[in-house]
C-alpha cells in the first residue's frame, strides 16, 4: 500500500463515523448520508496532496462534506427516514424508557430547521468549537453561538410535556 | 469562573465542556439536569454508523484509483489521437453501429477482471435502501426481495453508465451490471477465461451476469427480472452525469 493510500484509509476509519454522523443529520436521510459520506472522501482523495495541515483535517472534511451535500442534494427532495428504525447506539442506555426519551429527543432534532440542526450537530458530534463552526459556516461566531443556543432551547422547549425533560 | 465566564467557555471550547460543566456545577451556576440534557443530546445525535460504511467508501476509492491510472495518457498522444478519430469519425459518420453484445461482453470481462478485481469478495451486505436509491438515479424501481447485494456503485463501461453489483448467491457472488442505454440482443450466453455469463436486454438497457466458472445464471435472472421494474421510467443522463463528472 502506498503512502498516500496509507494515509487516506487511516482517514477514513478515523473520520467515517463522525462525517456519518454530521452527514445525517444534515440530510436526514441515510442513503443519502453514506452518499455523501462516500463522495467527500474521493473528493478529499483526490486533493489530499493539498492538505498542509493535518491538525484541521476535520475541518477540511467537513467543509468538504458541505459544499457536496450542496451541490448534489440540497435541492433534491428525499423520502424521508422513520427514526424509529434507528437502534440507539448507546452503549449505556438500556432502560426502555431512557430509550423512548431518546427517541423523542431525536424526533425534536429532525425537526429543527437546517440552521440550527447544522451548527448543533458540528458541535456536539463533531466537537468543533464556536470559531471552527462560524468559518465552515460563513458566520459570525456570535451567530453561531446564538444558533446553538437556541437550538438547545427548542429541544428542551419541544421536549416539555413528553416527560424527558423532567426526568433528565 | 462567574456566569459569563462559563457561558463563553461552554461555547467556545466544546472539548473542554465536560470540565467546564463540573466547575460549573460545583459553583452552582447549571441546573442540576442540564448535563443530563448534555448527555441525551449527544447519544440522541449518535445514530448508528452503517457496518458497510467504511469498506464501501475505501472500495469505491481503490476502484476510483484504478480507473484514473488505466486512462491516464501523454497529452499529446491524446490530441493526436483526437484528430485521428475526428478524422475517421468523418468517414464513417452514420455508419457506427450500436454497441452489440460481444462488446457488452468485452467490457463487462474486462471490468471485472481489471478494475474491480476485489468486488466479488465484498463482505457484508448494501442496506436495500442504499440500492433503492441507486436503481432510482437510473429509472429503475425496486419493487421485489432479490439475492443480498454486497457490493454496488456506479461505474463508467466504455462510453456506457452502469451499476455495478455483486449478488451473494448459493454458489457464490455472481457479478451484475446493468448497463444504461446499451442496446443488447435478447439473451446471449457466453464464456470468458474463467467467466461465463449472459447479456440480455432490459428495460432501457442491457443486464449483464458473470461469475466465476460454471454456473447457471437463469433463475438469477427470473429473480431479477422480477424485482427490478425496468420499464417504469427511462434512464435521464441528466440526473447521473454528475456523478459520473466526478
Amino acid at each position: 500500500m502506498t503512502e498516500p493510500q496509507f494515509q487516506f484509509e487511516a482517514l477514513v476509519r478515523a473520520h467515517g463515523a463522525e462525517l456519518y454522523r454530521v452527514a445525517f443529520w444534515l440530510c436526514r436521510q441515510r442513503e443519502v448520508a453514506e452518499d455523501l459520506v462516500q463522495e467527500t472522501f474521493l473528493r478529499a482523495w483526490r486533493s489530499l496532496k493539498d492538505l498542509r495541515e493535518a491538525s484541521k483535517v476535520k475541518a477540511w472534511l467537513m467543509i468538504i462534506l458541505r459544499r457536496e451535500h450542496a451541490r448534489l442534494y440540497e435541492r433534491k427532495q428525499h423520502e424521508q427516514v422513520d427514526l424509529a428504525d434507528f437502534e440507539i447506539e448507546d452503549m449505556n442506555v438500556t432502560a426502555h424508557a431512557e430509550q423512548a426519551e431518546i427517541r423523542e429527543l431525536r424526533a425534536a432534532i429532525f425537526s429543527l430547521d437546517a440552521k440550527y440542526r447544522e451548527p448543533l450537530a458540528m458541535q456536539v458530534i463533531g466537537g468543533f468549537s464556536v470559531d471552527e463552526i462560524a468559518s465552515a459556516l460563513g458566520l459570525t461566531p456570535a451567530a453561531v453561538m446564538t444558533q446553538v443556543f437556541r437550538a438547545r432551547e427548542k429541544l428542551k422547549a419541544s421536549l416539555v410535556g413528553k416527560g424527558v425533560e423532567k426526568s433528565a | 469562573m462567574n456566569v459569563f465566564d462559563f457561558r463563553s467557555r461552554r461555547a467556545l471550547d466544546t472539548h473542554a465542556s465536560e470540565v467546564v460543566f463540573e466547575h460549573a456545577r460545583a459553583a452552582g451556576l447549571l441546573p442540576p439536569d442540564d448535563g443530563a440534557f448534555e448527555a441525551k443530546l449527544r447519544q440522541a445525535m449518535r445514530v448508528q454508523v452503517p457496518e458497510t460504511l467504511l469498506e464501501r467508501v475505501l472500495l469505491a476509492q481503490t476502484t476510483a484509483q484504478a480507473t484514473r491510472l488505466r486512462f491516464r495518457v501523454n497529452p499529446l498522444w491524446a490530441l493526436a489521437a483526437s484528430l485521428f478519430l475526428v478524422a475517421l469519425g468523418g468517414l464513417f459518420i452514420g455508419r457506427a453501429p450500436p454497441a452489440g453484445s460481444t462488446n457488452l461482453v468485452d467490457l463487462s470481462v474486462e471490468h471485472i477482471s481489471t478494475y474491480e478485481v476485489d468486488a466479488p469478495w465484498s463482505k457484508g451486505r448494501i442496506p436495500p435502501g442504499s440500492v433503492r436509491a441507486v436503481f432510482a438515479e437510473f429509472g429503475l424501481a425496486l419493487t421485489d426481495q432479490m439475492a443480498p447485494v454486497s457490493y454496488i456503485n456506479r461505474c463508467p463501461l466504455g462510453e456506457f453508465r452502469t451499476i455495478h453489483m455483486v449478488l451473494s448467491t448459493a454458489d457464490g457472488p455472481v457479478s451484475a451490471l446493468y448497463v444504461a442505454n446499451a442496446a443488447a440482443a435478447e439473451r446471449v450466453t457466453f464464456k470468458r477465461g474463467d467467466y461465463s455469463g449472459s447479456v440480455l436486454q432490459f428495460g432501457h438497457g442491457a443486464l449483464v451476469l458473470l461469475a466465476k466458472g460454471e454456473q447457471d445464471l437463469t433463475p438469477l435472472e427470473t429473480t431479477l427480472k422480477r424485482a427490478i421494474n425496468a420499464s417504469a421510467v427511462a434512464y435521464q443522463p441528466s440526473l447521473t452525469s454528475d456523478a459520473f463528472a466526478r
